[in-house]
């Protein structure tokens, strides 16, 4: 008997939400933005939000990478931990040469050979995803330590902080950063014959394979641009801590980038999604964090909070699938 | 020979499944030391019928009697409690754990609580040489061949030491050697007095093996026939039943173009066995054969699709007739698969990106799809093929099985294929869209795709066929002439030589 593939909502390109998955996740934005205003009217100031969103650039940049992956079906645990070694690479780099250019080119290169990595074992060697970028995350995270010995590199050169701590039209680079991959990723994704076959093989690899599409060629090109993308998000928060340390990609993050793509409506079945609205996730995810901790509430219980709101999407992700 | 009184007896049965008749009238009857065959084409019922026997579900209507005494299951868990076991089809063996603990699985022979080894391996060695095979009960499954494999299947469904031993195509997987030491074991289970019964495709397995045959079609039992009296062309024809007059929609005459493909010694066992036939530009070649004989494995061997396949695929090109690799073939060939919904198409997807995705390249500029294009290149199409949509941006997986399926076409007519496979293209559909898919085909072929047409009903096949490839047991058994008739077809499928062998 011919199972049904699950027939969830939202085509490649027409991508239509359902009204009330939409409906929920404004809902609860709304309620938490009203009661931030509540608690601290400050918050509301442009400065503040800038701010904010400057804290939000890295969560947001690897929360893209991890968009793209998610979308193919597959899922990246080791982009924090490829984040904080790329950094660290680019750091190391940039302080021997003392060329800017070289360290950041660097950070990237390092990150997307990551990412291939990653995407070779999963695509080539059909290894399974959550394995294979789990001890990814180990050994990149071992290695971070082991050549840093734990500290952290800081002796960047002063040019680097000049560029990337610049504020062109007021706008803080990370931010420029930030939304410019944003939007970058969602026309890769929405516009191109790749993003078209990123969105298929996602939906369905065997139907995919039978119409011509090199399933095997696009699922590696989606953790190559993951990787990328973790090299990118290195850039940015070495220049805003000043320093590359492991500790950047500690455990939290990766908790951090899903729960920005869940609520951003990325499903984990593959398939759905729109880089755009995970960024504006992992906005959220850091507003939340700023909202407790107004609150006095404990770091640990925020983490139980992000927990449970993605088993709580995820829940509801899989009940669309089900019932569509 | 005196005949023993029935140990198993169902007698009209019905089950329905939503609005789909499953089974409308089963019959069927077991004796002890007796192998009955139950046969049908698919569809025919012998699933719901085994499903009924092993309590999986419960009968609308009819009576199963066991020994004379009328039963019902509660669940599968009644059925072993009365006696009967299944070898299942699949062989569901647990590859890491030896063969005793592979028979025993699910119910060990405890002592205080512990799983007494000693007595599982003795008790497993014996129910082994119950079936004459003498295999290492300490092994791990996974180092043993797919006929031992099969051993331990049977000797895990004897543990419970069923009177009615039902084995569902216990054949297919098996090579030769296997297959003669699996009869072995049959006979010896029936001369200890166990009933069986036995599912295969492979007719000339049930006429080695079997002493009485049932036949279904269509939820019904036709017929019964003790195995002396009878033969292999009857009991294809049973199978079949009575095949309408076929209106052709094309001449079975047609002067075949040049060769498009030459297909030589293809083969993958146990999927597929030295396939060789030529195929040419303008015809449909139908693939004619009994469900499992091979056909869907014939044509996606040739596309690569389940791995690698040894022998020789030629494809016309501007030199002639030159060896490609699957690869190359299926980028010029059209494949509408069996599983629409799962392997033809992405049914979240909209009618136009469906279309679009196996066209790519050609609708993208600099790597960017041109959705003009994607939308120009569907509306041509939903015009071409009279698809009903209410636009191109309708999902895929609201549309009706007929349009569906046009949309499977669609995506590849966009491509101008000069290979067309088609598997199985009406399964569900209605007439009127059976009738549309047929003459799309016959349009194809009329200007110049080679067409190659899987269908298991044999007045579809030949409605449309100029020739027919008689696929059986797993090879190419030679060729028919489009003028064939229905006689000779159905002779095919089971006389020993009997087809034109391609030159």
């Amino acid at each position: 008997m011919i199972s049904p593939a699950p027939d969830r909502s939202a085509a490649a390109a027409a991508i239509v939400q359902p009204g009330l998955q939409t409906l929920i996740r404004v809902a609860v934005f709304a309620a938490v933005l009203i009661g931030i205003w509540w608690l601290s009217p400050v918050f509301f100031r442009p400065s503040n939000l800038i701010n904010v969103l400057v804290q939000a650039s890295m969560l947001a940049i690897l929360a893209l990478g991890m968009t793209v992956v998610m979308i193919g079906g597959g899922i990246d645990l080791s982009l924090p931990a490829n984040m904080a070694l790329s950094g660290i690479f680019g750091s190391m780099a940039m302080s021997a040469t003392g060329s800017v250019g070289l360290g950041c080119a660097a950070m990237l290169v390092t990150g997307a050979c990551i990412g291939a990595l990653n995407g070779a074992a999963v695509a080539y060697l059909r290894m399974i995803p959550f394995v294979v970028t789990l001890a990814m995350m180990t050994m990149a995270g071992g290695l971070s330590v082991w050549i840093t010995n734990s500290t952290s590199i800081s002796n960047q050169p002063e040019p680097f902080f000049t560029l990337f701590l610049s504020r062109p039209l007021g706008v803080p680079m990370a931010v420029l950063i930030m939304l410019t991959a944003g939007l970058v990723v969602q026309a890769i994704l929405g516009l191109t014959r790749f993003g078209w076959q990123v969105y298929a093989v996602g939906t369905n690899p065997a139907a995919s394979r039978i119409s011509r599409v090199p399933v095997a060629r696009v699922l590696f090109q989606t953790y190559a641009l993951a990787g990328l993308l973790a090299g990118l998000a290195a850039i940015v928060v070495t220049a805003r801590l000043g320093s590359a340390s492991a500790n950047v990609g500690n455990d939290s993050v990766i908790l951090d980038v899903v729960t920005a793509c869940v609520i951003g409506g990325v499903s984990i079945y593959g398939g759905v999604g729109r880089p755009m609205a995970a960024l504006a996730g992992a906005v959220f995810v850091l507003v939340l964090g700023n909202v407790l901790n107004l609150m006095g509430v404990s770091f640990f219980i925020g983490l139980m909070l992000k927990g449970a709101i993605i088993i709580g999407l995820v829940a509801l992700d899989g009940a669309r699938g089900r019932s569509a | 020979m005196t005949v023993p009184p029935p140990v198993l007896t169902m007698t009209g049965l019905r089950k329905a499944y939503g609005t789909v008749q499953a089974v409308s009238d089963g019959r069927l009857t077991a004796r002890a030391g007796e192998v009955m065959a139950l046969l049908g084409a698919n569809g025919a019922g012998k699933s719901t019928m085994m499903n009924l026997l092993g309590g999986l579900v419960s009968p609308d209507a009819g009576q199963i009697g066991i020994a004379g005494q009328a039963v019902s299951f509660a669940g599968p868990t009644d059925a072993i409690r009365a006696g009967i076991a299944f070898v299942q089809q699949e062989l569901s063996v647990f590859g890491s754990m030896t063969v005793a603990e592979n028979v025993f699985a699910g119910a060990f022979p405890t002592r205080a609580g512990r799983i007494d080894r000693a007595a599982m391996q003795s008790q497993a060695r014996a129910l082994l040489a119950q079936l004459g095979a003498t295999i290492d009960v300490g092994r791990p499954v996974d180092g043993l061949s797919t006929g031992d494999r099969q051993m331990v299947e049977i000797a895990r469904a004897l543990r419970a030491r069923p009177r009615i031993l039902i084995f569902d195509e216990p054949t297919s997987s098996l090579s030769g050697r296997e297959k003669a030491l699996l009869h072995t074991a049959i006979r010896d289970l029936k001369a200890q007095g166990v009933a069986i019964i036995y599912i295969s495709h492979f007719i000339s397995d049930v006429f080695d093996i079997c002493d009485r045959i049932t036949v279904m079609r269509n939820g019904e039992t036709v017929a019964e026939r003790l195995a002396s009296q009878t033969d292999q062309a009857e009991v294809v024809r049973l199978m079949l039943g009575e095949i309408g007059a076929a209106g052709r929609i094309v001449p079975d005459d047609a002067v075949p173009g040049p060769v498009a493909l030459r297909v030589v010694g293809l083969t993958a066992p146990p999927r597929i066995r030295e396939a060789s036939f030529d195929l040419h530009r303008g015809e449909i070649l139908g693939i004619w054969g009994l469900l499992g004989a091979g056909r869907t494995e014939l044509v996606r061997g040739l596309l690569g699709l389940d791995g690698p396949v040894a022998g020789r695929i030629e494809l016309h090109g501007p030199n002639g007739l030159a060896p490609v690799p699957p690869r190359d073939l299926r980028a010029v060939t059209a494949f509408v698969t069996e599983d629409r919904r799962g392997e033809g198409l992405l049914l979240p997807f909209s009618v136009s990106d469906n279309i679009a995705l196996p066209n790519l390249d050609a609708l993208s500029q600099g790597g960017v799809v041109q959705r003009g294009r994607v939308r120009e290149l569907a509306l041509r199409l939903i015009r071409t093929l009279s698809i009903k949509v209410s636009g191109p941006a309708q999902r895929v997986g609201t549309l009706s099985g007929g349009n569906q399926q046009k949309v499977v076409l669609a995506k590849w007519l966009a491509g101008a294929p000069t290979i067309l496979i088609l598997d199985e293209p009406t399964r569900g559909l209605d007439l009127a869209a059976k009738d549309d898919i047929l003459r799309l085909a016959v349009d194809l072929a009329g200007q110049g795709v080679a067409v190659l047409l899987i269908s298991s009903e044999l007045e579809e096949l030949m409605r449309v066929s100029h020739r027919y490839l008689i696929v059986r047991e797993r090879c190419v058994a030679g060729t028919l002439p489009g003028h064939a008739t229905e006689a000779e077809l159905i002779a095919a499928l089971s006389a020993p030589v009997a087809v034109q062998v391609p030159a």
